[in-house]
C-alpha cells in the first residue's frame, strides 16, 4: 500500500517539477526576447508560487485518484485501520513537500534571496500550513475544485488568525497597542529569535486543529457523503481550535512579553564615554571611571544619536506612549532630559529613524500625509506615497519648527526619498534629495522643487558637488542655481560606500574616495584626478565632516570564520594602518566607525551557531580600548 | 458448523437524515449461505458494505469472531471497486500484499479467459465480477460478501462462480452472504433467507421451511375467515391468496387447493410485487 502511494506521489511530484520546469524556461524566454537580464528573483517568486500550489495539490490529492480510479471502497475494504491509512496517506506527501521546499530554500539562497523581501520565514509557514491545512480538507468534496476553494478560504482564516497572534505578540513586546503594528511587521517573524520561536510555535499551534481534528474524524471515515465527515469534524475542530488559539496567545505572551523588543543600543561619545540607550526610556552615561543613569520617566525607544554637542546629546526615538517619534536632548552636565521636537504617529516620515539628519545648522527631515490639512484621522495609516511631501527642519537650540510642501513632478512613484545634502547657493538654502528610480529633487528653502537628473544608485552629495551613477561610469556634477554642470565622466564601476553614512552638511571636503572596479581610488575634487589607492577587500566608511576609513576583512567576501579586521585611515591618497581589530573567537564581526572611535561587534560562531553578539570599544585618537564598569 | 462468525445487534446506519438501516440485529454463523432479498433501497447493499467495513455503524453494534478479522472478509461489491487504470497482474499482486496472501489461484481467471495484462477497465462486467471473486477467494475467506452480481453473468460465468461459492463453504467452511433478486438459478442452494424492510429483517428463516409454510390458493371466492392469509392478490376475477402459516389439516378441512410457491414468488410477495399485505409475518 505504501508503495502504492510513494510511487503516485512520485508521479505527480514529476509533472510537478517538468512543469516548473517549463515555467522557468518560458521566463528565461521571456527576459531574453524582452532583452532584459535573467531575474533570478522573478524566478523564486514564481517558483515559490509554485511551490505553494504543489503542496496544496499533495495536501489535497490522498484520495484523488483512489475515487477517480472507482477505488474507494475497495480501499476501506484493505485489512488496514483508518489512521494507518491516512498515515500512508500523508507520509510520502509530506516527504515530497519536504523535498521540494528544501530544493527551492537551495535555490532562493543562491538566486533570489531578495525575492520575498524579508519574508521568508511566512513563506516557510505557510508553505508548510497550507499543506496541513488542505491534507485535513482533502475529504471534504469530491470535486478538486471546491477543496481548493475550502482550503483557501481555511488558509485566508488561518494566517490571519496567525498574524493577529503575532501583532498581539509584538504590542506585548514593544508595550503599545496593537492598532500601531504595520502589517509589514508580518514579514518581520524572525525579528528575533523569541519571535521567529514563537511565530513558529504560533502557526504550528494554530494548525493542529486541522489536522488533529481530521485524524480523529477520520477513525469514522465511510462512504457516506462528505456533509457527515465534516460535520463531525468541524464538531472536533472548533473546540480544539479554541483551546489552540488560547495556548498560542499564552505562549505568545509568556515570550514576547518577556523578552526585549530592543536590545540596549551603545553609542561612544567624546571624551572616551560611552551612553547605553535602553527600554523604557533610561539612558546610562558611562565613563570609565564611573556611570551616572538617566531615566527620562518616558517610554522611549532609543533609535539614534543624532548629534553631540558640548553639552547636548541629541537623540530620537520612538514614544511608545502616543506613538510619535522624538526629537530630544539629554544635558551632559545636569543629566536633563527634554522633548523637543514631536512628530506625530500619523506622519509617515520617510527612511523612519535614518531620515532624520542633521544639515549642519538643523534637523532635517521628510514626510508625507495624503491630506494637507490637520494630517490623518487616528488610526488611519498614510498611504506611503510621497507624491506630495514635507520637510521640516528642527531648530536645535529653540526647538523651533518650519515645515515646506512640495509637490514632486514624479508622482506618485516616489517612495522613501533619502534627504543626501544640503547646501546654500547665493545665500538660499537648499537639500537634495534622491527618490526610488532613483531620480534627485532639489527643494528650495523658498518652496521651488527643481528635478536635477537620473542615478542608476542613490547619489552621494560631498565637497558641494553631486556624484551620480550610471552604467559603467560616475558622473560628477556641479550644481548651479539653475540646473547643473557636468564636470566630468569617470568611466569604471563606481561605489562609495553607504550613502547612510554622509552627512548633509559636507561642502568643505577636499577629496572623496571610492571603490572602482574592485580597486580604492581617490577623488581630488579640485582636479578631478584618480588615484589608486589599493584593494578593496572592505568597506568604506565615511565619517563626518569629511573623514574616510576603510575597513578590511580578512576573508573577503566576509566568512564566518574571520578573526581579524583591520582598520585604515584614507588620506592624502594613502591607506595608513591604523590598527588590526582581532576577533576573541572566530565568527561574524565588523566595525562601526563613528568620529569618536571604533565600535566592534562580535557574533561568535561554535557548532555553526551563530553566539549572541558583544561589543568592544575603541576611542581614537590611539584607539586604545574602553573598559566600563557595569556595562554588560 | 453453527459458530457465529459476526454479531450484529440493533444495528443503526444511515446516509445523512436518511436512516437505511433500524435496529437491524442478525447472526451470521460458518459454514452457511444467506441470501438476503428486499426491495430497491430496502438496504441490502448498505449491511453488506457495513458487514465489510466500508460503512461503519451510526449506532448498535458488530462485533466479529476472531476468525472475521479484516483479513479473513471477503467482499464483492456491486460497484466492482478496483483501481480502474491498473492491470489484472497488479491489482492481483497489490491485493495479495495488501492481504499477506502467499500464494494466488488463477484457475477462474484463466477459465474465463482474463489476461494478466488487461486494464481493469477494459474487462466486462462479468469478467470483473470473476476477478474480484479470485481476489476474495485468494484471502482464504471466513465471510465472503457478494453484492447483487449474479445477474450480469453469463450462464457459464455464473455455473463458475456459483460453484467457487459452494466450494468455500464445503472446504472452508465459508460463510457466504450473497444479495439476490433472482433466485431461479440458486432456488436450492441457500441455507437461509433474509428479506429486509424498512431497515430490518421481516424475514429469517431457511428456504424449506418458507416454502413449506407458505401455500397458495386460487379461487373466485372469499377465502374462509378462519385461513391465516398474509398476502393476497387480484388477477381478473381470480383471487390470489398466500397462506401463512400452512398446516396440512387445513387441506381436510377447507378442501381447497393449497399450491406450494416458489422462493422467488415469496420473496417477491414480501417485498411488495403487487400483494397486498393482509397482517404482519
Amino acid at each position: 500500500m505504501s508503495g502504492k502511494e510513494w510511487r503516485e506521489v512520485g508521479r505527480q511530484s514529476l509533472y510537478f517539477l517538468l512543469a516548473a520546469a517549463g515555467m522557468v524556461l518560458l521566463a528565461i524566454v521571456g527576459d531574453r526576447l524582452s532583452h532584459t537580464p535573467i531575474s533570478g528573483e522573478r524566478i523564486a517568486i514564481l517558483l515559490g508560487l509554485w511551490l505553494l500550489m504543489f503542496s496544496m495539490f499533495m495536501g489535497l490529492s490522498p484520495f484523488a485518484m483512489d475515487s477517480k480510479q472507482k477505488g474507494m471502497e475497495y480501499l476501506l475494504t484493505l485489512p488496514y485501520s483508518r489512521r494507518r491509512l491516512l498515515l500512508i496517506k500523508l507520509l510520502p506527501r509530506l516527504a515530497a513537500v519536504i523535498l521540494f521546499y528544501l530544493a527551492f530554500a537551495a535555490f532562493y539562497g543562491l538566486a533570489g534571496n531578495a525575492a520575498f523581501g524579508g519574508g521568508f520565514t511566512v513563506f516557510s509557514l505557510t508553505c508548510f500550513a497550507l499543506f496541513l491545512i488542505s491534507f485535513s480538507l482533502a475529504v471534504v468534496h469530491e470535486n478538486f475544485i471546491i477543496q481548493s476553494l475550502w482550503a483557501g478560504v481555511a488558509l485566508c482564516g488561518y494566517l490571519a488568525l496567525c498574524l493577529w497572534v503575532c501583532v498581539l505578540g509584538f504590542a506585548w513586546k514593544f508595550d503599545m497597542p496593537a492598532s500601531w503594528i504595520e502589517p509589514r511587521i508580518w514579514a518581520g517573524l524572525s525579528y528575533d529569535t523569541p519571535t521567529l520561536l514563537v511565530s513558529i510555535a504560533v502557526f504550528m499551534l494554530l494548525a493542529t486543529p486541522f489536522i488533529v481534528s481530521f485524524f480523529l474524524a477520520f477513525k469514522k471515515f465511510d462512504l457516506k457523503p462528505a456533509r457527515t465527515f465534516n460535520r463531525r469534524q468541524f464538531r472536533l475542530f472548533l473546540p480544539q481550535l479554541l483551546v489552540a488559539c488560547a495556548v498560542a496567545m499564552g505562549v505568545t505572551y509568556l515570550v514576547q512579553s518577556h523578552s526585549p523588543g530592543w536590545e540596549p543600543r551603545h553609542f561612544l561619545l567624546s571624551g572616551q564615554r560611552l551612553l547605553k540607550a535602553d527600554f523604557p526610556g533610561k539612558l546610562t552615561l558611562f565613563a570609565e571611571d564611573g556611570r551616572r543613569a538617566v531615566d527620562t520617566k518616558s517610554k522611549v525607544s532609543w533609535a539614534r544619536l543624532l548629534l553631540e554637542q558640548e553639552r547636548r546629546l541629541f537623540m530620537s526615538g520612538f514614544d511608545r506612549h502616543d506613538g510619535s517619534r522624538i526629537i530630544g536632548y539629554l544635558d551632559k552636565t545636569d543629566l536633563s532630559w527634554k522633548v523637543l521636537h514631536r512628530i506625530p504617529r500619523t506622519y509617515a516620515v520617510a527612511n523612519g529613524d535614518l531620515g532624520i539628519r542633521f544639515d549642519g545648522a538643523n534637523f532635517v527631515y521628510l514626510y508625507s500625509r495624503p491630506t494637507e490639512q490637520g494630517g490623518l484621522a487616528e488610526g488611519v495609516r498614510p498611504s506611503g506615497a510621497f507624491s506630495a511631501m514635507h520637510l521640516v527642519w528642527v531648530d536645535p537650540a529653540s526647538g523651533q519648527s518650519k515645515t515646506l510642501g512640495f509637490q514632486t513632478p514624479s508622482g506618485g512613484r516616489n517612495n522613501e526619498p533619502w534627504l543626501m545634502g544640503s547646501d546654500e547657493c547665493n545665500g538660499r538654502r537648499y537639500w537634495l534629495v534622491a527618490l526610488r528610480g532613483p531620480s534627485v529633487l532639489r527643494l528650495w528653502a523658498d518652496g521651488r522643487c527643481e528635478e536635477l537628473g537620473l542615478s542608476e544608485r542613490i547619489p552621494v552629495y560631498a565637497g558641494g558637488l553631486l556624484f551620480t551613477f550610471r552604467r559603467g561610469s560616475l558622473v560628477v556634477i556641479r550644481l548651479l542655481e539653475s540646473g547643473i554642470e557636468i564636470v566630468k565622466e569617470i568611466p569604471g564601476n563606481f561605489g562609495m560606500g553607504n550613502p547612510y553614512f554622509f552627512s548633509l552638511g559636507d561642502g568643505q571636503a577636499s577629496e572623496v574616495y571610492a571603490e572602482r572596479d574592485e580597486r580604492i581610488v581617490r577623488i581630488d575634487l579640485a582636479t578631478m584626478s584618480i588615484d589608486d589607492v589599493g584593494p578593496a577587500r572592505g568597506f568604506l566608511h565615511r565619517v563626518p565632516p569629511g573623514d574616510f576609513y576603510f575597513v578590511e576583512f580578512e576573508n573577503w567576501p566576509p566568512q564566518s570564520n574571520d578573526k581579524w579586521n583591520k582598520l585604515y585611515r584614507l588620506k592624502g591618497g594613502r591607506m595608513i594602518l591604523l590598527k588590526q581589530f582581532d576577533f576573541n573567537e572566530a565568527g561574524h564581526g565588523y566595525l562601526i566607525v563613528n568620529a569618536n572611535g571604533v565600535e566592534m561587534i562580535q557574533s561568535p560562531v561554535k557548532d555553526g551557531k551563530v553566539a549572541k553578539a558583544t561589543q568592544r570599544f575603541f576611542a581614537f585618537p590611539d584607539l586604545r580600548e574602553l573598559r566600563f564598569k557595569g556595562l554588560d | 458448523m453453527n459458530q457465529s462468525l459476526i454479531e450484529v445487534h440493533d444495528l443503526r446506519l444511515g446516509y445523512t437524515r436518511k436512516r437505511v438501516i433500524d435496529g437491524l440485529s442478525v447472526s451470521l454463523r460458518r459454514g452457511e449461505w444467506a441470501v438476503i432479498a428486499g426491495r430497491n433501497g430496502a438496504g441490502k447493499s448498505t449491511l453488506l458494505r457495513a458487514l465489510a467495513g466500508v460503512l461503519l455503524a451510526d449506532g448498535g453494534s458488530i462485533l466479529r469472531s476472531a476468525e472475521a478479522t479484516p483479513e479473513k472478509i471477503g467482499f464483492i461489491s456491486d460497484r466492482f471497486s478496483l483501481f480502474e487504470d491498473w492491470t489484472v497482474t497488479r491489482a492481483i499482486g497489490f491485493h495479495c500484499r495488501a492481504f499477506g496472501i502467499g500464494s494466488f489461484d488463477d484457475g477462474l481467471l484463466r477459465r474465463v479467459g482474463i489476461a494478466g495484462k488487461t486494464r481493469i477497465h477494459d474487462l466486462s462486467a462479468g469478467e470483473r465480477a470473476i476477478v474480484h471473486l479470485s481476489l476474495a477467494l485468494a484471502q482464504r475467506p471466513s465471510l465472503l460478501l457478494v453484492d447483487e452480481v449474479l445477474h450480469v453473468l453469463d450462464p457459464f460465468v455464473r455455473d463458475l462462480f456459483v460453484g467457487a461459492l459452494i466450494e468455500a463453504i464445503a472446504v472452508r467452511q465459508a460463510a457466504v452472504v450473497t444479495v439476490n433478486h433472482v433466485f431461479s438459478e440458486i432456488e436450492r442452494l441457500p441455507d437461509r433467507v433474509l428479506v429486509m424492510e424498512a431497515g430490518r429483517f421481516a424475514v429469517d428463516a431457511p428456504p424449506d421451511e418458507l416454502r413449506a409454510g407458505m401455500k397458495k390458493v386460487i379461487g373466485r371466492e372469499p377465502l374462509p375467515q378462519a385461513l391465516p392469509c398474509l398476502f393476497s392478490r387480484a388477477d381478473g376475477e381470480y383471487k390470489e391468496y398466500f397462506i401463512h402459516p400452512f398446516q396440512e389439516e387445513m387441506r381436510r378441512e377447507h378442501g381447497l387447493d393449497f399450491q406450494d410457491v416458489a422462493l422467488g414468488e415469496i420473496i417477491k410477495a414480501f417485498i411488495g410485487g403487487g400483494y397486498e399485505r393482509k397482517r404482519m409475518a
